[in-house]
Protein backbone atom coordinates (compact mmCIF):
# COMPACT_ATOMS: atom_id res chain seq x y z
CA UNK A 1 0.00 0.00 0.00
CA UNK A 2 1.29 3.47 -0.83
CA UNK A 3 0.78 6.73 0.97
CA UNK A 4 -1.14 9.18 -1.21
CA UNK A 5 -0.83 12.95 -1.62
CA UNK A 6 -4.06 13.68 0.27
CA UNK A 7 -2.76 11.95 3.39
CA UNK A 8 0.61 13.68 3.16
CA UNK A 9 -0.93 17.11 2.58
CA UNK A 10 -3.34 16.73 5.51
CA UNK A 11 -0.46 16.07 7.89
CA UNK A 12 1.90 18.52 6.20
CA UNK A 13 -0.35 21.55 6.70
CA UNK A 14 -0.67 20.76 10.38
CA UNK A 15 3.07 20.33 10.91
CA UNK A 16 3.78 23.48 8.93
CA UNK A 17 1.76 25.38 11.54
CA UNK A 18 -0.91 26.47 9.09
CA UNK A 19 -4.40 27.32 10.44
CA UNK A 20 -6.17 24.43 12.16
CA UNK A 21 -9.19 24.92 9.86
CA UNK A 22 -7.02 24.11 6.85
CA UNK A 23 -5.82 20.88 8.44
CA UNK A 24 -9.36 19.94 9.47
CA UNK A 25 -10.71 20.60 5.94
CA UNK A 26 -8.07 18.31 4.42
CA UNK A 27 -8.40 15.71 7.19
CA UNK A 28 -12.18 15.61 6.84
CA UNK A 29 -11.81 15.16 3.09
CA UNK A 30 -9.96 11.89 3.66
CA UNK A 31 -12.17 8.90 3.02
CA UNK A 32 -12.20 5.61 4.91
CA UNK A 33 -9.56 4.09 2.67
CA UNK A 34 -7.21 6.91 3.62
CA UNK A 35 -7.37 6.28 7.35
CA UNK A 36 -4.94 3.36 7.46
CA UNK A 37 -2.39 5.29 5.44
CA UNK A 38 -2.85 8.44 7.49
CA UNK A 39 -2.46 6.47 10.75
CA UNK A 40 0.74 4.88 9.40
CA UNK A 41 2.06 8.30 8.37
CA UNK A 42 1.30 9.67 11.82
CA UNK A 43 2.98 6.73 13.58
CA UNK A 44 6.03 6.93 11.33
CA UNK A 45 6.23 10.69 11.82
CA UNK A 46 6.06 10.47 15.57
CA UNK A 47 8.62 7.67 15.72
CA UNK A 48 11.05 9.64 13.55
CA UNK A 49 10.49 12.87 15.49
CA UNK A 50 11.04 11.09 18.81
CA UNK A 51 14.28 9.51 17.56
CA UNK A 52 15.56 12.88 16.34
CA UNK A 53 14.67 14.64 19.59
CA UNK A 54 15.57 12.02 22.19
CA UNK A 55 18.39 9.95 20.66
CA UNK A 56 21.73 11.70 20.19
CA UNK A 57 24.74 9.79 18.84
CA UNK A 58 23.03 6.52 19.69
CA UNK A 59 22.45 7.56 23.31
CA UNK A 60 18.84 7.59 24.46
CA UNK A 61 17.80 10.55 26.60
CA UNK A 62 16.85 9.81 30.17
CA UNK A 63 13.34 10.07 31.51
CA UNK A 64 13.85 13.58 32.87
CA UNK A 65 14.15 14.94 29.31
CA UNK A 66 10.87 13.28 28.40
CA UNK A 67 9.17 14.73 31.51
CA UNK A 68 10.57 18.17 30.65
CA UNK A 69 9.37 18.03 27.03
CA UNK A 70 5.85 16.96 28.00
CA UNK A 71 5.71 19.74 30.62
CA UNK A 72 6.66 22.25 27.92
CA UNK A 73 3.83 21.01 25.68
CA UNK A 74 1.34 21.05 28.58
CA UNK A 75 2.37 24.48 29.88
CA UNK A 76 1.68 26.24 26.57
CA UNK A 77 -1.86 27.41 27.33
CA UNK A 78 -4.60 27.34 29.96
CA UNK A 79 -6.28 24.38 28.23
CA UNK A 80 -3.14 22.38 27.40
CA UNK A 81 -2.88 20.61 30.78
CA UNK A 82 -6.31 19.10 30.14
CA UNK A 83 -5.56 18.15 26.54
CA UNK A 84 -2.43 16.12 27.23
CA UNK A 85 -2.33 13.40 29.86
CA UNK A 86 1.31 13.37 30.99
CA UNK A 87 1.25 9.69 31.88
CA UNK A 88 -0.05 8.71 28.41
CA UNK A 89 2.25 11.14 26.60
CA UNK A 90 5.37 10.07 28.49
CA UNK A 91 4.59 6.40 27.97
CA UNK A 92 4.15 6.89 24.20
CA UNK A 93 7.57 8.53 23.96
CA UNK A 94 9.29 6.03 26.25
CA UNK A 95 7.72 3.16 24.28
CA UNK A 96 9.15 4.58 21.04
CA UNK A 97 12.52 4.67 22.82
CA UNK A 98 12.20 0.98 23.65
CA UNK A 99 11.09 1.40 27.26
CA UNK A 100 7.83 0.25 28.86
CA UNK A 101 4.56 -0.58 27.14
CA UNK A 102 1.31 1.05 26.09
CA UNK A 103 -0.92 -1.59 27.63
CA UNK A 104 -4.05 -0.23 29.25
CA UNK A 105 -4.16 2.94 27.13
CA UNK A 106 -7.11 3.04 24.71
CA UNK A 107 -6.37 3.49 21.03
CA UNK A 108 -8.26 6.77 20.66
CA UNK A 109 -6.17 8.32 23.46
CA UNK A 110 -3.01 7.10 21.74
CA UNK A 111 -4.03 8.61 18.40
CA UNK A 112 -5.03 11.93 20.00
CA UNK A 113 -1.70 12.15 21.83
CA UNK A 114 0.28 11.09 18.75
CA UNK A 115 -1.04 14.10 16.84
CA UNK A 116 -0.30 16.56 19.67
CA UNK A 117 3.15 15.13 20.35
CA UNK A 118 4.17 15.08 16.70
CA UNK A 119 3.03 18.69 16.26
CA UNK A 120 4.93 19.66 19.43
CA UNK A 121 8.15 17.90 18.41
CA UNK A 122 8.11 19.34 14.90
CA UNK A 123 7.35 22.83 16.22
CA UNK A 124 10.33 22.59 18.61
CA UNK A 125 12.59 21.37 15.80
CA UNK A 126 11.86 24.65 13.91
CA UNK A 127 12.30 23.09 10.45
CA UNK A 128 12.48 25.40 7.50
CA UNK A 129 10.40 24.52 4.44
CA UNK A 130 13.09 22.33 2.86
CA UNK A 131 13.72 20.49 6.14
CA UNK A 132 10.02 19.89 6.70
CA UNK A 133 9.66 18.59 3.14
CA UNK A 134 12.60 16.23 3.72
CA UNK A 135 11.02 15.08 7.00
CA UNK A 136 7.73 14.40 5.19
CA UNK A 137 9.51 12.39 2.46
CA UNK A 138 11.32 10.33 5.09
CA UNK A 139 8.18 9.48 7.10
CA UNK A 140 6.27 8.81 3.88
CA UNK A 141 8.84 6.16 2.94
CA UNK A 142 8.81 4.74 6.48
CA UNK A 143 5.01 4.58 6.51
CA UNK A 144 4.95 2.76 3.17
CA UNK A 145 7.46 0.28 4.55
CA UNK A 146 5.24 -0.23 7.61
CA UNK A 147 2.29 -1.00 5.33
CA UNK A 148 4.11 -3.55 3.16
CA UNK B 1 -15.07 10.07 60.56
CA UNK B 2 -16.13 12.07 63.62
CA UNK B 3 -14.43 15.43 63.08
CA UNK B 4 -15.70 16.69 66.44
CA UNK B 5 -13.24 14.23 68.01
CA UNK B 6 -10.28 15.40 65.91
CA UNK B 7 -8.04 17.97 67.55
CA UNK B 8 -4.60 19.29 66.76
CA UNK B 9 -2.52 18.49 69.84
CA UNK B 10 1.09 19.12 70.81
CA UNK B 11 2.12 15.62 69.70
CA UNK B 12 0.74 16.34 66.18
CA UNK B 13 2.72 19.57 65.99
CA UNK B 14 5.89 17.83 67.19
CA UNK B 15 5.37 15.17 64.52
CA UNK B 16 4.91 17.80 61.79
CA UNK B 17 8.06 19.64 62.87
CA UNK B 18 10.07 16.40 62.81
CA UNK B 19 8.58 15.54 59.42
CA UNK B 20 9.54 18.92 57.94
CA UNK B 21 13.05 18.76 59.35
CA UNK B 22 13.91 15.11 58.79
CA UNK B 23 11.38 13.69 56.34
CA UNK B 24 8.82 10.87 56.33
CA UNK B 25 11.16 8.46 58.15
CA UNK B 26 10.25 10.25 61.39
CA UNK B 27 6.66 9.00 61.06
CA UNK B 28 7.63 5.33 61.09
CA UNK B 29 7.32 5.21 64.88
CA UNK B 30 3.80 6.70 64.66
CA UNK B 31 2.38 3.78 62.67
CA UNK B 32 0.89 1.93 65.62
CA UNK B 33 -0.61 5.07 67.15
CA UNK B 34 -2.14 6.13 63.83
CA UNK B 35 -3.81 2.74 63.56
CA UNK B 36 -5.53 3.28 66.93
CA UNK B 37 -8.59 4.90 65.33
CA UNK B 38 -9.52 7.23 62.45
CA UNK B 39 -9.70 10.30 64.65
CA UNK B 40 -6.16 9.80 66.02
CA UNK B 41 -4.78 9.34 62.51
CA UNK B 42 -6.74 12.38 61.32
CA UNK B 43 -4.95 14.58 63.86
CA UNK B 44 -1.68 13.87 62.08
CA UNK B 45 -2.98 13.66 58.53
CA UNK B 46 -5.12 16.79 58.65
CA UNK B 47 -2.16 18.82 59.98
CA UNK B 48 -0.02 17.45 57.15
CA UNK B 49 -2.77 18.48 54.73
CA UNK B 50 -2.87 21.93 56.34
CA UNK B 51 0.90 22.28 55.96
CA UNK B 52 0.61 21.27 52.28
CA UNK B 53 -2.04 23.93 51.68
CA UNK B 54 -0.08 26.68 53.42
CA UNK B 55 3.11 25.78 51.54
CA UNK B 56 1.33 25.66 48.17
CA UNK B 57 -0.45 28.96 48.77
CA UNK B 58 2.82 30.62 49.74
CA UNK B 59 4.38 29.37 46.51
CA UNK B 60 1.60 30.08 44.01
CA UNK B 61 -0.91 32.58 45.45
CA UNK B 62 -1.94 35.13 44.42
CA UNK B 63 -0.24 35.17 41.00
CA UNK B 64 0.24 31.97 39.02
CA UNK B 65 -0.56 30.37 35.68
CA UNK B 66 -1.57 26.76 35.19
CA UNK B 67 1.68 26.48 33.23
CA UNK B 68 3.57 27.39 36.43
CA UNK B 69 1.91 24.44 38.17
CA UNK B 70 2.72 22.06 35.30
CA UNK B 71 6.36 23.16 35.27
CA UNK B 72 6.63 22.94 39.06
CA UNK B 73 5.37 19.34 39.18
CA UNK B 74 7.64 18.39 36.27
CA UNK B 75 10.66 19.89 38.07
CA UNK B 76 9.69 18.06 41.24
CA UNK B 77 9.50 14.76 39.34
CA UNK B 78 12.80 15.39 37.54
CA UNK B 79 14.59 16.18 40.82
CA UNK B 80 13.02 13.11 42.46
CA UNK B 81 14.99 10.89 40.06
CA UNK B 82 14.11 7.23 40.48
CA UNK B 83 11.22 8.16 42.79
CA UNK B 84 9.49 10.19 40.05
CA UNK B 85 7.23 7.22 39.37
CA UNK B 86 5.70 7.63 42.82
CA UNK B 87 4.40 11.10 41.94
CA UNK B 88 1.39 11.07 39.62
CA UNK B 89 1.54 14.43 37.82
CA UNK B 90 -2.23 14.80 37.37
CA UNK B 91 -2.89 14.02 41.03
CA UNK B 92 -0.19 16.46 42.18
CA UNK B 93 -1.32 19.24 39.82
CA UNK B 94 -4.96 18.80 40.78
CA UNK B 95 -4.17 18.95 44.51
CA UNK B 96 -2.17 22.15 43.99
CA UNK B 97 -4.97 23.68 41.91
CA UNK B 98 -7.51 22.91 44.61
CA UNK B 99 -5.25 24.33 47.33
CA UNK B 100 -5.10 27.72 45.59
CA UNK B 101 -8.71 27.74 44.39
CA UNK B 102 -7.84 27.24 40.70
CA UNK B 103 -10.27 25.33 38.47
CA UNK B 104 -9.56 21.61 38.94
CA UNK B 105 -8.28 19.52 36.04
CA UNK B 106 -10.95 17.75 33.95
CA UNK B 107 -9.06 14.56 34.71
CA UNK B 108 -7.42 14.80 38.11
CA UNK B 109 -5.79 11.38 37.75
CA UNK B 110 -6.63 8.11 39.48
CA UNK B 111 -8.71 8.30 42.66
CA UNK B 112 -6.14 6.62 44.88
CA UNK B 113 -5.34 7.51 48.49
CA UNK B 114 -1.70 6.44 48.30
CA UNK B 115 -1.11 8.54 45.16
CA UNK B 116 -2.66 11.56 46.90
CA UNK B 117 -0.47 11.00 49.97
CA UNK B 118 2.68 10.64 47.87
CA UNK B 119 1.85 13.85 45.98
CA UNK B 120 1.16 15.69 49.22
CA UNK B 121 4.39 14.55 50.90
CA UNK B 122 6.69 15.14 47.91
CA UNK B 123 5.23 18.56 47.10
CA UNK B 124 5.33 19.69 50.74
CA UNK B 125 8.92 18.57 51.37
CA UNK B 126 10.11 20.02 48.06
CA UNK B 127 8.53 23.39 48.86
CA UNK B 128 9.99 23.41 52.37
CA UNK B 129 13.46 22.59 51.04
CA UNK B 130 13.11 25.23 48.33
CA UNK B 131 11.98 27.88 50.85
CA UNK B 132 15.10 27.19 52.99
CA UNK B 133 13.37 28.43 56.14
CA UNK B 134 15.32 29.52 59.19
CA UNK B 135 14.31 28.26 62.62
CA UNK B 136 11.94 31.18 63.35
CA UNK B 137 10.48 31.03 59.83
CA UNK B 138 9.83 27.31 60.22
CA UNK B 139 8.00 27.95 63.50
CA UNK B 140 5.93 30.63 61.78
CA UNK B 141 5.12 28.21 58.99
CA UNK B 142 4.03 25.56 61.51
CA UNK B 143 1.85 28.13 63.34
CA UNK B 144 0.17 28.99 60.02
CA UNK B 145 -0.33 25.29 59.24
CA UNK B 146 -1.96 24.71 62.64
CA UNK B 147 -4.23 27.73 62.20
CA UNK B 148 -5.20 26.64 58.69
CA UNK B 149 -5.91 23.09 59.84
CA UNK B 150 -8.04 24.21 62.77
CA UNK B 151 -10.14 26.35 60.41
CA UNK B 152 -10.39 23.41 58.03
CA UNK B 153 -11.57 21.14 60.86
CA UNK B 154 -14.19 23.72 61.92
CA UNK B 155 -15.51 23.65 58.34
CA UNK B 156 -15.63 19.82 58.34
CA UNK B 157 -17.53 19.81 61.65
CA UNK B 158 -19.99 22.36 60.26
CA UNK B 159 -20.53 20.19 57.18
CA UNK B 160 -21.09 17.15 59.37
CA UNK B 161 -23.66 18.91 61.56
CA UNK B 162 -25.48 20.27 58.47
CA UNK B 163 -25.80 16.71 57.11
CA UNK B 164 -26.26 14.54 60.23
CA UNK B 165 -27.17 11.40 58.28
CA UNK B 166 -23.75 11.36 56.64
CA UNK B 167 -21.88 12.85 59.57
CA UNK B 168 -20.38 9.56 60.72
CA UNK B 169 -18.59 7.27 58.30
Amino acid sequence: MTINDRQVEALHVQLAGRPAEEHLRLFNALDETDHIGYAALLAAGLFEAIQRRFVKDGKVADRSEVIDFIATVRARSESSPDEVNPDVAERIILHALGQGSLSGIDSSAITRHQIILLAGLVAQARYNEAELNAFMRKICADAEEMLE
Amino acid sequence: MDYSAVEIREKNILALRAFLLEGPVTWASLQSEMQKDDETAAGYMSLLYGAFNVAVRRKFAPAYTVGDIVRFVAELRIKSGEEAGLINPLVAEDMIRRAIGAPPLKDGGPDDVSLALHAEVYVLLYLITEADLGRAELEQFIDEAVAYTEEWLVARRAEASAAPSSGTV
